[in-house]
C-alpha cells in the first residue's frame, strides 16, 4: 500500500514556520562544499550586521535567558513524518528579540540556539549534526543579507509602540525570515516523495500562515514582556509555545492515524482480494493527477487519491469466488458484486475525515446516461471525483488487471490504445467526456502510474 | 499609550494561552479519541458486512466487555483499550474465505477450515501492529480466543493470567454473546460457567455474572432463555 509505511529516509528539520535545518549529507552531492560556502557567507553576513548595529544589549541577562528559551524550544522538535518535515519552536523568541531588541540580537539568538541545539543533538547520538548546520546557516544568511543591506537606509520608528529599541529592520528581518522559511519548506515539501508531480501549492503554505499568525501574537508578547518586566519574564512564553507544540503533536497524530486507517482498510481489502493491490495503487496515483488537471484544489485532489485507494473497499463484502470467476457472471452474481459500492460507503461513513469521499465511493459506478448503479444518477449529478475514478478504474480493468477474473475468456486484456478507443467510444454514455479527454492527456504525457 | 498597548497584548496572550491549553488538554484528546473510535467502527462494519452472521456482535460485545472490565477493577485507560480491542478483535476475518464464513455453519467446518478460521486472531494482531496508534492492542486481539488453561497446549501461546485481563475478558464476553444468540442467555451462561477455570478466566466469569445481575447489559433476551 503506497500510503502506509512511508518511511522517512530524508528527514529535514524545520523550525516553527518550517525552516529547513537538515537534509541528507554526502560526498557525492558536494554538500560539504556547500556547507563551507554557506558557513563563510553566514560569517560575512553576520559580521556585516554586527558592524552596522554594534553589540549593544541591554542587560547581560540577555546572554543567558533569551538563548536559553530559544534553545529549550529548539530541543522539543516534532517530526511530521507524512510531510517529511521536523518542526522546532524557536521562532517566537527569535522574532520577539527582533522586535524588542533588534535584528542583531535575533540573529545571535537564532545562531546560538541552533549551534547549541546541534551540538547537543550531535553529542546525544543524533546523526544530523552537519546538515542541521548547513541549512540553518543558509536561512540565516538569506535573512541577514537583506537586513544588513536595507537597514543602512531605514529610519528607526517605534514598532507598534511596544518598545523603544526597535526599528524597521526588525520588521524586514521577520519578513525575510518568513519568506525564506516558506520557500525552503515549499521546495522541500514538493520534493517529498508523497507529493504529486504537478502539485501547485503544497499545503505547507496553510500550515505556515497559521503558525505565523499564532507566533505573531507570541512574539508581540515576548516584546511586551521584555518592555514591562524585563528579560526575566520572557521564559513565561515557553508555556504557550509548549501548548502549541502539543497541539501540533496531536494534529500530527491525527494525520498519522488517518493515514494508517486508510492503509489498514486497504490492507483488509488486499487480504480479502489479493489481486486488488496493484489495481488500487495504479488508480490512486493516476486519479490524483487527473483531478489536478481538471482543476481540483490540492486538498481535494489528495482526497481523490484516497478515495481511489478505497473505492473498492466494499469488495470486502463480496465473495471472492465471484470476483475471480473466469466465466461470465450471472445476473445474481452481478447484483452481488454491485453491492460493493454501497458497502464501501457504509464502511467509510463513520470516519469523519473520509466524509467527503463517501459519496464518491458510492457513485463510482454511475454513468452519465443514468444506467449506472447504485442510484442511476445522470450527468453532473454524479460527483466529478466519482467520474474520474470511473474512467481510470475502467481503463485499468481493461489494461492492467492481474487477477484471474480480469483476463476472462469473453473479455481479453486490451492494449493501452485499444482501451483509449473503448473509453472514447463510451464517452458521453458510460464516461464523462471531459474526464476522458483529460485522462487521454495524462496517458499521452506518460503520467500513468504503472 | 504604549503601556496600554503592552497590557492589551499581555491580556490577549494570557487568554490565547488559556485557550490553547484548554484546546490541547481537553478538545484535542477528545477529537483524537473520537477519530479512533470512528475508525474502529469502520473496521467492524467491514467485517460485519463480510460475515453477516457476526452482524451486531460488536454492538453487544463492546458494552458488555466494558462492564466486565469495570467489575474487575480496570482503570479508565484499560477500559478504553478493552473497548477498542473488542471492536477490532475480528478484523483478521477478512483473510478467511467468504465460503467458510457464509456457506457453512461452524460445526460443519472441516479440520482445515477450522485451522484457517483460527488464524484470524493472529491476522488481527498482525494488522494492528501496523497501526502505531493501535499497536498496543495487538496482543489483546491476538489472544482473544486463547483458552485460560488447557492441558496439552502445544502452540506456545500464553495461558492463564499471563494473558492479561484484556483477552480473558473479551473471550468470555464474545463467546457468551455468541452462545446467547444461538441458545439464549441462561444456556449461554451455563456454558460459560462450565468452562470457568479451563476455557474461561474465573474472575471474568464471576464478573460477567455480576454484570448480568446488576446492570441492564445482557438482559435483553433473558426472556428467550
Amino acid at each position: 500500500m503506497s500510503l502506509s509505511g512511508e518511511a522517512l529516509r530524508e528527514e529535514p528539520t524545520l523550525n516553527s514556520m518550517g525552516v529547513v535545518k537538515s537534509v541528507r549529507f554526502g560526498r557525492r552531492n558536494g554538500s560539504w562544499s556547500v556547507l563551507l560556502a554557506v558557513g563563510l557567507l553566514s560569517v560575512v553576513a553576520v559580521s556585516l550586521v554586527f558592524a552596522r548595529y554594534g553589540v549593544a544589549f541591554h542587560t547581560p541577562a540577555y546572554w543567558f535567558l533569551l538563548p536559553l528559551s530559544a534553545f529549550l524550544a529548539e530541543l522539543i522538535p516534532i517530526s511530521l513524518r507524512h510531510r517529511g518535515l521536523n518542526v522546532t519552536f524557536t521562532l517566537p523568541f527569535v522574532f520577539g528579540v527582533a522586535v524588542a531588541i533588534g535584528p542583531v540580537a535575533a540573529l545571535a539568538t537564532d545562531l546560538t540556539a541552533t549551534m547549541v541545539g546541534a551540538l547537543v543533538m550531535a553529542f546525544s547520538g543524533h546523526k544530523r549534526f552537519s546538515p542541521y548546520w548547513t541549512y540553518a546557516n543558509l536561512v540565516i544568511v538569506a535573512t541577514a543579507m537583506p537586513v544588513a543591506y536595507f537597514s543602512l537606509k531605514t529610519a528607526e520608528p517605534n514598532l507598534w509602540g511596544l518598545t523603544g529599541a526597535t526599528h524597521l529592520g526588525a520588521l524586514l528581518f521577520l519578513l525575510v525570515y518568513a519568506v525564506t522559511n516558506f520557500l525552503l519548506v515549499t521546495a522541500l515539501n514538493s520534493s517529498h516523495k508523497s507529493a504529486a508531480k504537478s502539485e501547485p501549492r503544497p499545503s505547507s503554505m496553510a500550515m505556515g500562515v497559521k503558525t505565523f499568525a499564532l507566533y505573531a501574537v507570541l512574539f508581540m508578547v515576548v516584546a511586551a514582556l521584555y518592555r514591562a518586566h524585563g528579560l526575566l519574564a520572557i521564559p513565561l512564553t515557553l508555556v504557550p509555545v509548549w501548548a502549541y507544540r502539543t497541539a501540533v503533536a496531536y494534529r500530527d497524530r491525527m494525520t498519522d492515524y488517518y493515514v494508517h486507517t486508510i492503509g489498514a482498510l486497504a490492507d483488509m481489502l488486499e487480504r480479502t482480494h489479493p489481486y486488488t493491490q496493484g489495481h488500487v495503487e495504479r488508480v490512486a496515483w493516476t486519479a490524483e493527477e487527473v483531478g489536478r488537471r481538471l482543476g481540483l484544489p490540492s486538498h481535494r485532489a489528495r482526497l481523490l487519491r484516497e478515495a481511489a485507494v478505497l473505492h473498492d473497499i466494499g469488495k470486502i463484502a463480496v465473495d471472492e469466488r465471484i470476483l475471480d470467476k473466469p466465466s461470465r457472471l450471472t445476473q445474481e452474481e452481478m447484483d452481488h458484486v454491485r453491492t460493493h459500492a454501497v458497502s464501501g460507503a457504509k464502511i467509510l461513513s463513520p470516519v469523519l475525515e473520509l466524509q467527503p469521499i463517501v459519496a464518491w465511493v458510492q457513485h463510482h459506478h454511475e454513468r452519465p446516461d443514468g444506467t449506472g448503479y447504485p442510484s442511476g444518477l445522470v450527468g453532473d449529478q454524479i460527483p466529478l471525483e466519482s467520474r474520474v475514478i470511473a474512467v481510470i478504474d475502467a481503463f485499468d480493468a481493461m489494461t492492467g488487471g492481474d487477477g484471474p477474473g480480469q483476463d476472462r475468456p469473453y473479455r481479453k486484456r486490451m492494449s493501452v490504445s485499444e482501451a483509449i478507443v473503448e473509453l472514447e467510444r463510451c464517452s458521453g454514455t458510460q464516461f464523462d467526456p471531459a474526464v476522458v479527454q483529460c485522462f487521454k492527456l495524462v496517458v499521452k504525457e506518460g503520467g500513468l502510474a504503472r | 499609550m504604549q503601556d496600554r498597548v503592552g497590557v492589551f497584548v499581555v491580556i490577549l496572550a494570557i487568554f490565547t494561552t488559556i485557550g490553547l491549553l484548554v484546546y490541547v488538554s481537553i478538545i484535542l484528546p477528545q477529537q483524537l479519541e473520537a477519530r479512533i473510535r470512528a475508525s474502529v467502527l469502520a473496521f467492524s462494519t467491514a467485517i460485519e458486512l463480510r460475515c453477516p452472521t457476526t452482524s451486531g456482535m460488536c454492538a453487544e460485545v463492546v458494552p458488555l466487555v466494558r462492564e466486565i472490565g469495570k467489575q474487575m477493577g480496570l482503570g479508565a485507560r484499560a477500559l478504553r483499550d478493552l473497548e477498542m480491542a473488542a471492536g477490532l478483535r475480528d478484523v483478521g476475518l477478512c483473510s478467511v474465505p467468504y465460503s467458510i464464513m457464509n456457506d457453512k455453519r461452524e460445526e460443519d467446518w472441516t479440520a482445515e477450515e477450522q485451522a484457517i478460521y483460527q488464524r484470524h486472531s493472529e491476522v488481527s494482531g498482525a494488522m494492528l501492529e501496523q497501526i502505531p496508534a493501535l499497536s498496543h492492542l495487538s496482543n489483546i486481539v491476538r489472544y482473544h480466543h486463547a483458552p485460560f488453561s488447557k492441558p496439552g497446549n502445544t502452540r506456545g501461546q500464553p495461558l492463564g493470567r499471563s494473558l492479561g485481563p484484556g483477552p480473558r475478558i473479551i473471550k468470555v464476553a464474545t463467546e457468551f454473546v455468541w452462545e446467547r444468540r444461538e441458545r439464549g442467555q441462561l444456556a449461554a451462561l451455563r456454558e460459560i460457567e462450565a468452562g470457568s477455570g479451563i476455557e474461561y478466566c474465573p474472575e471474568a466469569v464471576v464478573a460477567l455474572k455480576a454484570v448480568l445481575t446488576s446492570t441492564g447489559v445482557g438482559k435483553r433476551d433473558a426472556v428467550s432463555a
